[in-house]
């Protein structure tokens, strides 16, 4: 089962670790302030007393995410915002930037979209960002037969969630800050 | 370039409002420090002060002044 638990308010980067915490404690219908959660060597977090369940958080400018799985996952999410194009020559594929530039009226999208699967792809993996993002082609990766990255699209946001096989998020939980104390 | 206009330049670039930024402001606290910040001062380095950063680098990186001694 997996699933994506989005909170929407202003400075939610300052209640990341109420936000997992409360997220995982949904997912397993227990009070999550009681789980102890550590970092692997890359600083990916996971639970120490529930090595079957896995999680993964992002962050940005008003909202947070957090994909919850009973299969290793990476997630990301971005606010869709002008980008310095630019930046694309130096993290993306040729076939990704081909993406990006068909459309003028949609880079910006684009650009992020792109981002965020690379992102989820690098968290998926756990290893911090040890593959050069140019180096490989997201789009490669979704059709991937044993992954998935899975894009949804959320106002002004996005958020790209990669995990094993076919699975897509069973739910998106929006979190009420005021439920997390 | 004097360190109020490389904090300026971060603003910028971070999309945040004129004197957001302090050079004691921690970086954990700061929402839009976020992968895509991260790329863009990535590519900042290299256009405008031609020197490589490295995500080991980044990681370093704890409250402005950090980065902004590095924009050398």
């Amino acid at each position: 089962m997996l699933i994506l638990y989005l909170l929407k308010m202003q400075n939610a980067i300052e209640i990341s670790d109420k936000f997992a915490r409360y997220a995982l404690g949904k997912y397993l219908n227990i009070n999550g302030n009681e789980l102890v959660i550590s970092k692997n060597q890359y600083g990916k977090p996971y639970l120490v007393n529930y090595p079957n369940v896995y999680f993964s958080i992002s962050h940005t400018k008003g909202a947070i995410a957090c994909a919850v799985s009973d299969n290793p996952v990476g997630v990301d999410i971005e606010r869709i915002r002008k980008m310095d194009l630019r930046v694309s020559r130096y993290f993306f594929s040729q076939h990704e930037k081909d993406y990006i530039f068909a459309s003028s009226e949609k880079a910006n999208q684009r650009f992020t979209e792109v981002w965020t699967k690379k992102e989820a792809y690098l968290k998926f993996l756990g290893c911090g960002i040890k593959i050069p993002a140019e180096k490989f082609n997201v789009f490669e990766k979704i059709n991937n037969e044993h992954i998935r990255i899975h894009t949804e699209y959320n106002h002004d946001y996005i958020i790209s969630i990669c995990n094993i096989s076919n699975e897509t998020p069973d739910e998106i939980v929006m979190i009420d800050s005021n439920s997390i104390s | 370039m004097t360190n109020k206009e490389k904090i300026a330049m971060l603003e910028e670039m971070m999309e945040l409002e004129s004197g957001t930024l302090r050079e004691e402001t921690n970086l954990a606290d700061v929402e839009e420090w976020n992968s895509l910040a991260k790329l863009s001062f990535i590519a900042l380095m290299d256009e405008t002060f031609n020197k490589k950063v490295s995500a080991e680098e980044m990681k370093k990186f704890k409250i402005v002044k950090d980065i902004v001694d590095f924009m050398k």
